[in-house]
């Protein structure tokens, strides 16, 4: 009853570069050419909500299920009948991080929405890694140290 | 009555085409000079040692029909062995790893339909293109108004046609399908003798490597040439011109002759300040025919481990950086070498990041493709030829819409006594070794044409 899809990448980034750039909302329609905006309800913890509004569709809801920092989230989507989950793992390896960003989808119309969306939104997962990696290696490079002030900054319009 | 000049030629670019120029025109009698911005001969080729591996960090391969370059291979003495496909190929698409043999991955029956339907579309255009000439094809400049991601879409290329297309786009152009004028596309497939040739290792393009490496050639060339002939680090800032004479203008001074060939690559032709200026469609073609943005990879092993799991070392990945991938190992396997193309969008971001990401990036899309082993290789090497101020990208040109039908025919016209070379020049496999060496051939008898007919003039050179 589950579908799923991983793409990891090797970086140089740090567990802390990476962490802080997928934790900030306000640089996800940067990472991922889907999204329109983003938000989070509040600090990044497990049950803290959020919306994320892509392109051409309404906005959704979201929810983490998972917070170790520095080293993993999750949250869901839920959908009807099926639950969309959108995983991010960082962990050291060779001779940097090994990050990946996956999509699970679970529930009785996983291998429909695989069919609909699980597809489309695999096919995007290598350009969001490195544009995650990118950024995160950019966000060093111009300030020195990761940036958490924005990581609560509603960028709703 | 004209007066005396310094030399018969001067030559600007030292790659393969200025090289072979300036050797047939020597050949012929005339005196000749070459001027290299760069302080090493090869332009385009050039060839290092990383781990005992001989790597070619330009063009590389050669193929049948490619009569000139290995012609001009065979006088230098360099050696030739087959490119290393023995085993399958692996196709990295969509998460999933497939094993395949021939040139036709495994994208599953309706894709693999499209790809067919698609391809055999594209090769009827390629076959109304006269090879040398796109400007005579039927609806040459509707042709050239679209770009192939353009062309594309209007065919309903499913997704899956669309990405293999951009990774052919991505190496053999160094830009995505929607960069590239439709028209260039088909004639560079033609003029290649057809998508198969063009993309083939046995019995096409990618058959061969050069045992001494690419750049070997070129260095054999200049030393025959003699020391006094080729001026390394010595671009040419200026060329004032009339109609029998040119004088060019270097941070060494001036140097004058009869006639110049310039074999630099389009764009770098703006680089150079004509006196007076060349003619506006010259202009418009060196600032139109931008070249692409094409990076290499190399991974050193102690041995071409994947051959051990029935594996040539050949792969596509839809995933990049790397997009393609050849077995560059010696001919006694005493290496494993791995080459990786990184093409188009992804070069541009790659090139930009630091050495040691760009090593772990690369290494980590080899490991998605060959396992572990490949993460861990005894030496790298990557060479971003867009970071390459005198070369200016790779592999070869790549004009936009609109830039091919009513300009190219101006790659190769001379504008008074200034002739001009490249790869890009070549009326067959430009953008290739063999049409580097056979536009520098090219152009050197039009020159010799010209001069032999003033032979007196051109006898009172100093």
């Amino acid at each position: 009853m589950t579908w799923s899809v991983h793409h990891s990448e090797l970086t140089t980034a740090t567990t802390a570069q990476l962490w802080d750039r997928w934790g900030d909302p306000g640089t996800w329609h940067l990472d991922d050419p889907a999204v329109e905006w983003a938000q989070f309800d509040g600090p990044l913890a497990v049950g803290t909500t959020g919306v994320v509004k892509n392109h051409g569709t309404p906005a959704q809801k979201i929810t983490f299920t998972r917070v170790e920092h520095g080293r993993a989230m999750d949250f869901v989507v839920r959908l009807p009948f099926a639950t969309l989950t959108i995983t991010h793992d960082m962990e050291p390896a060779l001779e940097g991080v090994r990050t990946t960003h996956g999509i699970v989808l679970d529930g009785p119309l996983h291998r429909l929405y695989a069919a609909v969306l699980g597809r489309k939104l695999a096919r995007a997962l290598p350009l969001v890694v490195r544009n995650v990696t990118a950024g995160a290696l950019r966000s060093s490079a111009t300030t020195g140290k990761p940036d958490s002030s924005r990581r609560q900054k509603n960028r709703r319009p | 009555m004209t007066e005396s000049v310094d030399v018969d030629v001067a030559v600007v670019g030292a790659g393969l085409s200025g090289l072979a120029a300036a050797r047939h025109l020597q050949q012929r009698g005339l005196s000749v000079r070459v001027f290299e911005a760069m302080d090493r001969v090869g332009g385009r080729v050039n060839s290092t040692r990383v781990s005992e591996a001989l790597i070619d960090l330009g063009g590389t391969f050669v193929g049948p029909e490619q009569d000139r370059i290995l012609a001009l291979a065979d006088e230098m003495g360099v050696g030739r062995y087959r490119t290393h496909e023995a085993g399958d190929h692996l196709l990295l698409w969509r998460k999933e790893t497939k094993r395949y043999q021939g040139q036709t991955p495994p994208v599953g029956l309706p894709g693999l339909l499209d790809l067919l339907r698609v391809r055999a579309s594209f090769e009827r255009l390629t076959r109304s293109i006269p090879s040398g000439r796109p400007w005579d094809a039927p609806n040459a400049h509707e042709l050239d108004a679209q770009t192939l991601g353009s062309w594309l879409a209007s065919k309903r290329a499913s997704q899956a046609t669309y990405d293999l297309l951009a990774v052919v786009c991505k190496t053999s152009w160094g830009c995505e399908p929607s960069e590239i004028s439709l028209l260039y596309v088909l004639h560079y497939v033609s003029q290649a003798g057809g998508l198969g040739p063009m993309l083939a290792t046995r019995g096409g393009a990618q058959e061969e490597h050069f045992v001494e490496g690419t750049h070997e050639i070129a260095v054999r060339v200049a030393d025959k040439l003699g020391d006094e002939v080729v001026h390394l680090g010595s671009p040419v800032l200026r060329i004032d011109w009339t109609d029998d004479r040119v004088t060019l203008h270097t941070d060494a001074g001036t140097t004058t002759a009869r006639r110049a060939v310039v074999a630099v690559p389009p764009a770098l032709r703006s680089r150079i300040r004509f006196v007076p200026e060349l003619p506006a469609p010259h202009r418009q073609l060196a600032q139109r025919w931008s070249t692409g943005v094409l990076s290499k990879i190399y991974a050193v092993y102690d041995s071409p481990f994947w051959r051990e799991a029935g594996l040539s070392g050949m792969s596509i990945s839809d995933e990049g950086p790397v997009f393609i991938t050849f077995d560059a190992s010696p001919p006694d396997a005493s290496r494993g070498v791995l080459l990786g193309f990184i093409g188009g969008d992804y070069a541009r971001e790659w090139d930009a990041v630091a050495p040691a990401e760009r090593r772990i990036r690369a290494l980590s899309a080899l490991g998605d493709l060959f396992g572990e082993r490949a993460l861990a290789p005894s030496g790298y090497i990557d060479q971003r030829w867009g970071e390459e101020p005198w070369v200016g990208g790779g592999p070869t040109a790549a004009p936009g819409p609109g830039a091919v039908a009513g300009l190219h025919a101006r790659l190769t016209e001379p504008v008074g006594p200034i002739h001009w070379a490249g790869t890009e020049t070549a009326r067959r496999w430009a953008g290739f070794l063999d049409g580097a060496v056979s536009a520098g051939e090219r152009a050197a008898r039009e020159v010799a044409v010209e001069l032999m007919a003033t032979r007196p003039e051109a006898r009172r050179a100093r």
